[in-house]
């Protein structure tokens, strides 16, 4: 009965959006209040549709709002409630709503917050957009504010030149991705003149028997716009930089909104997808790849919300791996787990930023772990809820990513490619690897900050470690315990959540698998939400508890000497390898800045100024000196008579040009009563024939 | 509802009758020549919105002839006629020419030379521009086509920057071998009207159907010789470079207007005029039109990058958006021709909007370099607020007016070419690129806190918001112009389609 208000769930925090940046200022909390209920009031009606839904199940809501009207075409929003979004809308509205609470303690005092809550909620607004979505256009147009109000949030403070590139940098590489999307969209158009992804996706797999390239050019065009917003190779660089914006932004971008976009996007169009055998692997690939680098950048990286970063970055490649070998449920799954899990991961981290900030009084230093170590103490609440949520993230059992990662790992074996499976597999101890040394490095051993600030001659202050206030800790916990409870509902559940999202393929004629697994003719057939191989998930976590030994032996113990690995010989060169990111930072500023900018912007405006324009001054000048050349041979090349009239002319256009170089305005005057002139004698023959016309 | 007699001969005519009034009023009181103009300049812009509801209210919407039409004979023995009248696609044209003028008047503020002589010529252009886009005698046309170089030239000459006098006479020189060049396509046809209506005529009509019964080989070359025309004035690349330097030069209501409306007689002129009438040629070189169409967004557009000068690159993203307007004008469907005439709208108030936030980084920072108006945000926090509205409006971002005529624009190239248009896609990243390029240039970075400037001035403001909502309604709510757009688009795409 909720369902016909679903269209409210975006609609709210993006008129209250406006609100919260006008008034925000003039109230007690500078827009927070705004931005909260904002927050909250969605999270409660996609409860409502939610609770409606599990005690009476409705096919699929479906509300059209005609937007242009075009007579053969047409262009409307849907609003769509069904399986896929009731589950991503709770997600995103309750964790906006966990980080607008949080943000009341962590932005605290900060200039701008009406600003900021606004374009939180413009944030959330725009996924809740993309998430409600039944047709391309609606869904083009939150992807598209979902990225303009990341590029706000990123550079929120604005004054520091790094936020201002990082935020240019997130908009132009997704943008790059965007406007794939945005091809295949208008390509999709003009083959089927509707954008409605129910249509959509029924008609679209149909090519795959009459043009299986285009179909396949569709879909990986499709992916590009989602590997853009979802930070996958090689579209990733903006991630680790968007870490210029506030912490809670971080969040609220990892967790659920933005890197998820992309998940979704696949998610939603999957029956166009997995017609094509081409397209889907390509997404195991580019999915089990990021995986494995991302992780690898982590291994190297000091800051830690970059590390954090990284990690998104590798996850997501998990769940794109998951959806390119047919594991629908599947990837799905994980991208639920890790939103909370996420979430966790960077509220904690935040929570450390904001104390150790105290300490070094800079943005930069207290994010960087060399000067952290034995936070524990002060911090348990942090320390143990970060904890959890690194376990989650390693793939610990029985915490939730146990249950989600190794069923995609489980999955790429099925599949029975080598490369995705090994790929994920070694990332897994990765993975277990760089977040215990994160861990390790951020709460265990001695507080090193005194020690290097003395070191670089700072002044001695007083240090005072606390825990974080009540509004910061509160949401943490909040997390903590849904991550541990993700990890015993899993699987009990797992059933009804693969049932749950069956209903949702099977208009497009594809089963799911009593594992969750997508059935279709072009992929074999796969296997793999249930831990039924008991030999792949012991590897796997066999795999992760390796990894923690390893940065137990690095960080805690010390018998594994790290810093002589990473400066010796092979490990040298792959640390540095590592540290320049592949070089992929090196590769966004040589094509915007160097060949773009530098290079083809440069040439075009000298050939704009110089030959372009050149040519036409050049006709200029040639007009004016076919003038000089006319006036010498109008001077000597006519006899006496004519001379004397020419004399007289001269005169009179000496004066006329005294008129014109001197007093311009006169001149300007004379033109227009000319005109005028003109026109009151056109009127006068106009009122004539008016005249004619009146008295016949 | 039903409109007054002459209701749009007096939407016409009002500004020029009041012209000689503002220059006489002047010389007793400055400020009553600009409170005049400000008060014809309205008067005139809510008949026009009168006109528009009834329009609207009528359903005039829903068929493809002229409403309001006012005809006399002129000069009947030669086939000239005073033959006003609009249909969705002109009237909207009227509305743009009055809302820009308007606001364009209102935020004068800062003339303070001879202000009698510049309302006069401001009003003097006023009616011209109006005329362009009610004309449908193609003698009366040219007439109010050429009367707009006049007080144009005047007014960049003038009123404009350090090299006005130069970029004033390239500016009339240049647009005027344009207008010729046009002039003698429509002589040509007009010679042979006799054959197929039976009389000499300038009925744009007439001559319409004239042209249709060209073969082809002939109307290729007609046809080229009115892009000619046209094209200087939209402009296209390589015809271009008279409009960043008359831009920079002219004072910034006048760039405005120059953007806002000037350029859109060239796209009019191409919809209105040149497909209809050579509507052979026109499908046949539509792919080649199309890729001009791309030529002008590219170009333009890392030309855009390169530049220091605000207001020269604000230049070159209306050359870059113009691209959308040939490219959805040729499609050949309705969609991508109601993008292209929506673009034309959309892109007089968006670019209206940033050529005045140039004008107050020139008054109020005296610079219009991107350095020297760079990290001003904390002193100027609403002229900031607005400029990155405006980038992003330019830049296409949905929920903002020039989105819908991108998107339909897009949508049309691909209907018609597919994939082999794709490459248009890769504009949308360069346009973000110089734009958010100038936005990070000028407002992110170090704050210059000692620097003495003040924010908005109130007529500034009211200027500024006016406009902003105007994009913001547009975005949201892309009927409220599509409706009369759509059978106007319907009718220019089927010349093509056909």
């Amino acid at each position: 009965m909720y369902e016909q208000y679903a269209w409210l769930i975006p609609a709210i925090p993006l008129i209250f959006s406006p609100i919260a940046l006008l008034i925000g200022g003039k109230l007690p909390k500078e827009g927070a209040e705004i931005g909260n209920l904002g927050a909250l009031i969605s999270f409660i009606i996609s409860m409502l549709i939610s609770v409606d839904y599990l005690l009476a199940p409705f096919k699929e809501s479906y509300v059209e709002y005609p937007w242009i009207d075009l007579g053969k075409f047409k262009l409307t929003f849907v609003v769509m409630v069904d399986p896929l979004s009731i589950v991503m809308m709770d997600i995103v509205s309750f964790i906006t709503t966990l980080i607008m609470i949080y943000s009341l303690g962590y932005m605290h005092g900060e200039e701008g917050l009406p600003r900021y809550f606004a374009e939180m909620l413009l944030f959330a607004g725009s996924m809740l957009t993309i998430v409600m979505a039944g047709d391309l256009l609606l869904l083009f147009i939150g992807w598209e504010l979902v990225g303009v109000s990341s590029y706000l949030l990123i550079g929120f403070w604005y004054t520091r030149p790094p936020a201002a590139s990082a935020a240019k940098k997130a908009f132009l590489t997704t943008r790059m991705g965007d406007i794939f999307m945005l091809a295949a969209i208008a390509y999709l158009y003009s083959r089927f003149t509707t954008l409605n992804i129910v249509e959509l996706n029924k008609l679209a797999p149909n090519l795959a028997l009459i043009d299986p390239r285009t179909l396949a050019i569709v879909g990986i065009f499709l992916f590009i716009g989602a590997m853009g917003k979802s930070a996958q190779f090689p579209l990733m660089a903006w991630l680790w930089d968007a870490m210029e914006g506030p912490t809670t932004v971080s969040a609220i971008l990892h967790s659920s909104t933005m890197v998820k976009a992309g998940v979704y996007l696949v998610l939603r169009l999957y029956p166009i997808i997995v017609a094509s055998p081409v397209t889907m692997q390509f997404i195991a690939y580019v999915g089990s790849f990021t995986a494995f680098i991302a992780a690898t950048m982590a291994l190297v990286e000091w800051d830690i919300k970059r590390i954090l970063a990284y990690s998104t970055i590798s996850q997501i490649g998990y769940m794109m791996s998951a959806l390119g070998v047919g594991g629908f449920a599947v990837g799905y799954l994980h991208l639920i787990s890790h939103a909370f899990f996420k979430a966790l991961l960077f509220l904690c981290a935040g929570s450390v930023v904001h104390v150790m900030h105290e300490v070094v009084h800079d943005p930069w230093l207290s994010r960087d772990m060399r000067y952290m170590g034995g936070l524990y103490r002060p911090m348990k609440i942090t320390a143990w809820t970060m904890l959890i949520g690194g376990l989650a993230l390693a793939g610990i059992f029985p915490l939730s990513g146990f249950w989600s990662k190794d069923a995609i790992i489980e999955a790429s074996f099925e599949a029975g490619d080598p490369i995705v499976y090994w790929l994920l597999t070694i990332t897994a101890l990765l993975t277990a690897l760089y977040i215990m040394r994160l861990w390790f490095n951020t709460f265990w051993g001695e507080f090193r900050a005194p020690k290097l600030l003395k070191e670089q001659g700072a002044g001695e202050h007083e240090i005072h470690l606390h825990e974080s206030p009540g509004v910061m800790t509160g949401p943490m916990i909040t997390l903590a315990i849904l991550t541990v409870a993700l990890g015993i509902v899993i699987p009990l559940f797992k059933h009804n959540f693969v049932e749950f999202l069956a209903t949702y393929l099977e208009p497009y004629n594809i089963k799911l698998s009593e594992e969750g697994i997508a059935q279709v003719k072009y992929i074999p057939l796969i296997h793999g939400y249930l831990i039924e191989q008991i030999p792949t998930m012991v590897m796997s976590l066999s795999f992760a508890l390796l990894g923690i030994w390893i940065a137990y032996e690095g960080y805690v113990t010390r018998r594994l000497n790290t810093e002589a690995i990473a400066t010796k010989g092979l490990g040298k060169i792959l640390s540095k390898i590592l540290e320049a990111k592949y070089g992929l930072d090196a590769l966004y500023i040589l094509l915007s800045e160097k060949f773009a900018w530098k290079c083809v912007s440069r040439a075009l405006s000298w050939f704009d100024g110089n030959i372009v324009d050149g040519v036409v001054n050049a006709i200029g000048l040639g007009g004016i000196g076919l003038a000089k050349v006319s006036d010498i041979f109008d001077r000597y090349g006519i006899d006496g008579i004519v001379n004397g009239i020419a004399d007289a002319l001269r005169w009179l256009g000496g004066r006329l040009r005294r008129i014109e170089v001197g007093v311009i305005e006169i001149y300007a005057l004379l033109i227009a009563l000319g005109t005028l002139f003109v026109f009151i004698y056109g009127m006068y023959l106009l009122g004539y024939s008016i005249i004619g016309f009146i008295f016949g | 509802m039903e409109a007054f007699p002459f209701e749009l001969s007096i939407v016409l005519w009002l500004p020029i009758l009041a012209s000689p009034v503002a220059y006489f009023v002047g010389l007793a009181s400055k400020k009553a020549s600009r409170w005049f103009a400000i008060l014809i300049s309205l008067i005139d812009f809510f008949i026009s919105i009168h006109l528009a509801l009834i329009f609207w209210v009528n359903g005039y919407y829903n068929t493809t002839t002229l409403h309001f039409v006012d005809s006399f004979k002129w000069i009947p023995s030669v086939g000239i006629n005073y033959y006003i009248g609009v249909d969705g696609f002109s009237m909207i044209m009227v509305l743009l020419s009055t809302i820009l003028s308007l606001s364009a008047v209102v935020a004068s503020n800062h003339i303070h030379d001879s202000e009698h002589l510049y309302y006069a010529l401001f009003l003097l252009l006023e009616t011209s521009l109006i005329g362009v886009f009610v004309s449908f005698d193609l003698f009366l046309f040219y007439v109010f086509w050429e009367l707009v170089l006049v007080p144009m030239y005047f007014l960049i000459a003038i009123w404009g920057g350090p090299r006005r006098k130069y970029a004033a006479i390239k500016f009339f020189i240049y647009t005027h071998v344009g207008s010729v060049i046009m002039l003698i396509s429509f002589f040509y046809v007009y010679w042979h009207t006799p054959s197929v209506v039976g009389a000499y005529s300038f009925n744009l009509f007439d001559m319409v159907r004239t042209g249709g019964q060209f073969a082809l080989g002939l109307q290729i070359y007609l046809f080229i010789a009115l892009f000619l025309g046209f094209g200087i004035k939209v402009p296209i690349v390589p015809f271009h470079t008279w409009l960043p330097d008359a831009h920079v030069e002219a004072p910034s209501p006048i760039s405005v207007i120059l953007a806002g409306v000037l350029l859109k007689m060239g796209g009019y002129g191409i919809l209105r005029i040149a497909l209809p009438m050579f509507p052979a040629a026109a499908k046949m070189l539509a792919w080649y039109l199309a890729l001009i169409g791309v030529l002008n967004i590219f170009y333009a557009g890392f030309v855009a990058m390169w530049q220091l000068d605000i207001k020269r690159l604000i230049a070159y993203s209306s050359i870059a958006h113009m691209g959308i307007v040939v490219l959805g004008s040729v499609t050949g469907n309705v969609i991508g021709v109601a993008g292209a005439i929506y673009m034309m709208f959309a892109h007089g108030l968006i670019n209206g909007l940033l050529f005045l936030i140039a004008g107050v980084y020139k008054h109020h920072v005296h610079s219009r370099m991107i350095p020297d108006i760079a990290g001003l945000t904390r002193k100027m926090p609403l002229t900031s607020a607005f400029f990155v509205i405006g980038g992003f409006a330019g830049l296409g971002l949905p929920g903002l007016a020039a989105f819908v005529a991108e998107f339909l624009a897009i949508l049309g190239a691909f209907y018609t070419w597919g994939f082999s248009i794709a490459i248009v896609v890769f504009g949308a990243v360069l346009n973000a690129a110089y734009i958010l390029w100038a936005v990070q240039r000028i407002v992110f970075g170090p704050q210059k806190e000692e620097a003495d400037v003040h924010d908005l001035c109130v007529p500034e403001i009211v200027v500024f918001s006016f406009l902003t909502i105007l994009i913001v309604l547009l975005g949201i709510y892309p009927p409220l112009l599509m409706t009369f757009i759509k059978n106007p688009a319907a009718v220019i795409a089927q010349y093509l389609s056909s």
